[in-house]
């Protein structure tokens, strides 16, 4: 046995020697590791602009079920028709979608053209030069059709998809890395018909919402006052929890001194998010800690939840007839103001992005404004398409839709000023925002928020600063 | 009169005991099964919000199979089973094409590093796979086997190859030399007494090992998913496609595909199971 | 079939004159080319990605040097590390004992071909038809304690969390029961039956006790294939994420966190592949060791039950 050992040890030993040996330079040959040289694409496109210049190619999407990317599908063909140029979907489950864009991107292999993206995964994404910055594509006439207007788009959106990826740096800088083609705004959602029957309006502050949530539980009766998500994800934070701990004037990080200062684990801040954690308790879903968002929206199309504090557009579909036991009593509301009447919220937008180791980057362009642009969204609108990025088509063709679904403009209309990314860019949001969330579960479970949040505080700054 | 192992007992109360106890696991078994088929019966609106009082409907399955009919954007259904079949029948079969006479070589003759050569295939087995995925993702775009049926088969043997050859490799440990020394006797070569004898002896084990590779390679998830795009896409991955996103899930149709998706490996395994009875022994005894 | 006692073939097989010596002994080597091929194959991007475990290679650091042990150096100093080989241990350890537990029993039941046992037979193998990852969103759906059926059917009320800190692992631990049981069953049930029958009968004879006949016949005859179907789900259970993941996440806190699931949170979500990478090849190393001494045992058990035949 001893002599069997010592040769497998030393034919292993040999192996992985001569493996790194080997690798060393065919990981560089393979495209591991190293910034892609991929120059971009938009100085290449000259002369006047033509929808069919790249007629006979192909552009091939990522993208992830969704109603964006439903309401879109059958408008497709039309976008073939127009360019002449065919669109390849590849379809990936949302649970294991950021899973398979990652490896891809990592990898270098230019598989997809154009994928879907949000504004956080710019700040992943971006820095190893994965991303075809806009910008040029946007600034040359020749690429871009005349009517694009790319301020119709709001600005708070223009300028979350845009950043230098230097510490401190604020968004809006730098690089244009996606063109915001949907968004939400995370507000609340409530059974309307319920509140009318007891006589109820929703809560205009903070207390006040935490009672009336408290007030509207009856665990007997499976009902309980508000749900939000709890998971173990990054995923848990950015919706109502950074709205409402932004509307209570908190910051996550302040620049200062030249790094990145942690907010979290101020006096008052972890007396909020003690109060939020409290609020899942008492008032929120029994599984709390596996809330994802579908599961917080069944639960309010199902009637067992009152409010939701989650994204508009993520309710929106629980409304339409039919499509939920809830259907029809919904309404929609702000959410609690801050104590100095502050609507601050915090933004998710599904926004298009370019490979930069496309090797079809003009279809990928032409296809990226077409959908960005105002006649296709426009036309997607009525198949449960919120919220449109425009202004004239949130004008337009939107609002009309919003007849059934009270409080729904009301409550768009009072947040869209002061709706931004709330939080502060840098490199090392998944692991510290999944952390964060760690941490609110771990409180849940019983730990002290303070000693909690203190812990995860100082070990999020030494990760951002690095 | 039937020859009793012990435990097998007439009707006596020990036997009323040991039925009870049978139907307690099958009733824990089955039921998520009955209550997942309950819920590919089940309309949008009801799939959360009813138990077993509701209105059935078989149009989940024909959506699942024709994709019609639905907001949700079109997942080929009925491509993604026949590229299941090819990606996992092809898997086995070469695992099988290459395992047997490895096994074969190892279970006949205990050679210098054979042993080596059996645990070094037991331990890729259990290598995680997302150790391996980047590096395999890069190097499969390099040659070119990214999202082809050739590629899933060969990252496959990750999970077939080492059950088919150990599997194996019992089974012709115990094979008795004699009746392949007769053939060789009566003038056959090694290669023709190999498949005329030796063959048909452990058609048992290769029945079985091919089922459980079959269905331990249809139920994979993390390697179709990163290293396939439309072309090599396997069922498991397509079922979470009907997931849905943005809010509305359809977790009727989910089950709908999972139910439809778990029948070529029960076709399989109902098909071959005159071979499991006998199956599986891993040739520790032989009777 | 004539009883042989087996005695392992230690030289290469029957001479025949007309086949020259030296082809004689490459055949077993000839054969197993394609197979080493094969494991050569697979282990360079194993290789490459153990590789990464000694560079910094990361999303946010796309220019990787090498660092050596660093990494090592970080993870092992890491408590959420050794609170995941905590969790997989008892996860890893209690899934497979429950297993073999009830794989064992349900076999030894299923082999008394009563007419109810006959018809379950036919059934035993349904739950392995499930893949692991839509178990977890099936299992996930039932224990909601809003809308759930669990809690329904059994009473447990709306405020029953199944995946609470303290219920988590173990609830994840019942799922993979429900789904690999009968891999176990399968493949005990199958040795049974093919038990030589003489010793039984000739106890019988002797006015033996079922609990004698069991214990010092049937057990040591069985071992063998019930450590094989033990290392098998050992291995994947050290190894489990698709149901688990789907399920809690790895929550709530470091609950279920196993060690594949810090690694691929370290690998895919925060996209620090090196230190990911290093998560595994640990796992691995894990993993390797306690295959060794399973397969080590398995060999021992194999010789005593070759033994006990001959009782």
């Amino acid at each position: 046995m001893a002599r069997s050992w010592s040769r497998r040890e030393l034919l292993r030993a040999a192996g992985l020697a001569a493996g790194a040996a080997i690798t060393a330079p065919a990981l560089s040959a393979c495209g591991v590791g190293g910034t892609t040289e991929h120059p971009n694409g938009a100085n290449a496109v000259s002369g006047g602009f033509d929808w069919r210049k790249a007629s006979g190619q192909t552009v091939r999407l990522l993208q992830t079920p969704h109603p964006y990317q439903q309401s879109f599908q059958p408008l497709l063909t039309e976008f073939t028709d127009l360019t002449g140029i065919e669109v390849v979907v590849d379809l990936v489950p949302e649970g294991a979608y950021f899973t398979k864009l990652n490896t891809e991107l990592a990898g270098g292999s230019g598989a997809h053209d154009v994928f879907m993206v949000g504004a956080y995964f710019i700040w992943q994404y971006g820095p190893p030069g994965w991303m075809e910055d806009l910008k040029p594509w946007i600034d040359n006439p020749a690429a871009t059709n005349p009517d694009y207007d790319f301020e119709d788009i709001f600005e708070g959106l223009r300028t979350s998809t845009a950043w230098d990826f230097q510490l401190g740096s604020p968004l809006g800088s730098g690089g244009q890395w996606a063109i915001p083609w949907g968004f939400e705004n995370n507000v609340i959602c409530y059974n309307k018909a319920f509140f009318d029957q007891r006589g109820i309006k929703p809560a205009e502050d903070w207390g006040n919402f935490q009672q009336l949530a408290i007030d509207l539980t009856d665990r007997a009766q499976n009902r309980y006052g508000v749900t939000f998500r709890g998971s173990k994800s990054w995923a848990t934070i950015h919706p109502g929890f950074m709205t409402q701990y932004s509307r209570m004037g908190f910051k996550d990080y302040t620049f200062a001194n030249g790094e990145l200062q942690a907010g979290m684990n101020s006096p008052e801040a972890i007396e909020f998010q003690k109060q939020w954690v409290d609020l899942a308790r008492v008032a929120g879903p029994t599984s709390w800690t596996t809330y994802e968002y579908p599961n917080c929206t069944t639960d309010l199309g199902n009637g067992n939840a009152m409010m939701c504090y989650d994204a508009d557009s993520a309710t929106y579909p629980k409304n339409k007839p039919g499509a939920s036991a809830q259907a029809g009593n919904l309404a929609w509301h702000p959410g609690p103001a801050g104590p100095d009447g502050s609507y601050a919220t915090n933004l998710w937008t599904w926004s298009l992005a370019m490979n930069s180791a496309a090797k079809n980057k003009l279809p990928a362009w032409l296809f990226i404004q077409w959908a960005t642009g105002k006649e296709a969204m426009s036309k997607a609108v009525p198949a449960a398409f919120a919220d449109p990025t425009r202004q004239s088509v949130f004008d337009g063709a939107f609002k009309q839709t919003l007849g059934a679904f009270p409080g729904y403009l009301e409550a768009f209309e009072t947040v869209v000023n002061s709706s931004k990314i709330q939080f502060t860019p840098q490199t090392k949001f998944f692991e510290t925002t999944q952390g964060w969330a760690v941490a609110l579960q771990d409180i849940y479970s019983g730990e002290d928020a303070a000693e909690r949040l203190s812990s995860f505080a100082s070990t999020a700054q030494s990760k951002v600063n690095v | 009169m039937a020859e009793l192992m012990p435990g097998q007992k007439r009707l006596t109360p020990g036997a009323v005991i040991s039925d009870i106890a049978l139907v307690g696991w099958f009733v824990f078994a089955l039921f998520p099964l009955l209550w997942m088929l309950l819920l590919a019966m089940k309309t949008p609106a009801e799939q959360t919000t009813t138990y077993f009082a509701f209105s059935p409907t078989l149009e989940n399955f024909v959506t699942v199979l024709t994709q019609r009919g639905t907001d949700l954007t079109s997942v080929d259904f009925k491509s993604a089973l026949l590229t299941s079949v090819i990606n996992c029948g092809g898997a086995v079969i070469v695992s099988l094409l290459i395992g047997i006479p490895a096994a074969y070589a190892a279970g006949r003759w205990k050679f210098k590093g054979s042993e080596d050569l059996m645990f070094n295939m037991l331990s890729f087995r259990f290598a995680p796979e997302l150790m391996v995925i980047v590096p395999l993702f890069v190097i499969y775009n390099e040659v070119g086997l990214f999202d082809t049926k050739a590629g899933m088969i060969w990252v496959l043997q990750l999970v077939t190859m080492p059950l088919v050859v150990w599997i194996l490799r019992s089974y012709f440990q115990d094979l008795p030399e004699d009746l392949e020394q007769a053939a060789l006797l009566d003038g056959y070569t090694r290669r023709r007494a190999f498949v005329m004898v030796a063959l048909p002896l452990v058609r048992p084990g290769i029945a079985a090992a091919a089922l459980l590779a079959f269905i331990f390679a249809w139920n994979n998830y993390v390697f179709p998913l990163i290293l396939a795009d439309t072309n090599a896409s396997t069922v498991t991955v397509a079922i979470t496609k009907f997931l849905g996103g943005g809010g509305q899930a359809y977790y009727n149709l989910t089950a709908a595909a999972a139910l439809i998706g778990a029948l070529p490996p029960l076709v399989l395994a109902l098909s071959i199971q005159r071979y499991l009875v006998r199956g599986l022994s891993f040739g520790a005894v032989k009777s | 079939m004539t009883t042989v006692t087996k005695e392992r073939p230690t030289a290469p097989g029957p001479e025949l004159p007309t086949v020259p010596d030296s082809r004689r002994r490459l055949r077993p080597y000839i054969l197993s080319l394609p197979a080493l091929l094969v494991v050569v194959g697979i282990l360079y991007p194993f290789v490459l990605g153990a590789y990464y475990s000694i560079l910094n290679y990361a999303a946010a650091n796309p220019n990787p040097e090498v660092v050596w042990f660093a990494n090592f150096a970080s993870v092992l100093a890491d408590s959420d590390f050794w609170t995941s080989v905590r969790i997989t241990a008892v996860f890893a350890i209690a899934a497979t004992v429950i297993e073999t537990v009830l794989g064992v029993g349900i076999a030894l039941l299923l082999n008394r071909s009563s007419f109810v046992g006959k018809i379950f037979e036919k059934v035993l193998i349904l739950p392995l038809m499930i893949a692991p990852v839509i178990a977890g969103v099936m299992w996930k759906l039932m224990f909601n304690p809003q809308f759930g059926v669990l809690n329904y059917v059994l009473g447990l009320g709306s405020s029953f969390d199944w995946l609470s800190k303290n219920l988590a692992l173990w609830s994840s631990i019942l799922v993979d029961v429900w789904t690999y049981t009968p891999f176990v069953a399968i493949l005990v049930l199958a040795g049974i039956r093919s038990l030589p029958r003489e010793p039984f009968e000739a106890s019988e004879v002797d006015g033996a006790s079922w609990w004698y006949m069991f214990r010092r016949l049937m057990l040591p005859m069985m071992w063998p294939y019930i450590l094989v179907a033990v290392i098998f789900r050992f291995m994947d259970c050290l190894k489990a994420f698709d149901s688990i993941f789907v399920l809690t996440a790895g929550g709530p806190g470091l609950a279920t966190r196993t060690l594949q699931i810090g690694a691929y949170e370290d690998s895919i979500t925060f996209q620090n592949y090196s230190r990911g990478s290093t998560y595994m090849f640990l796992l691995w190393i894990i993993v390797f060791i306690t295959a060794r001494y399973l397969v080590k045992v398995l060999g021992k058990a194999q010789r005593r039950a070759a033994g006990a035949e001959e009782e």
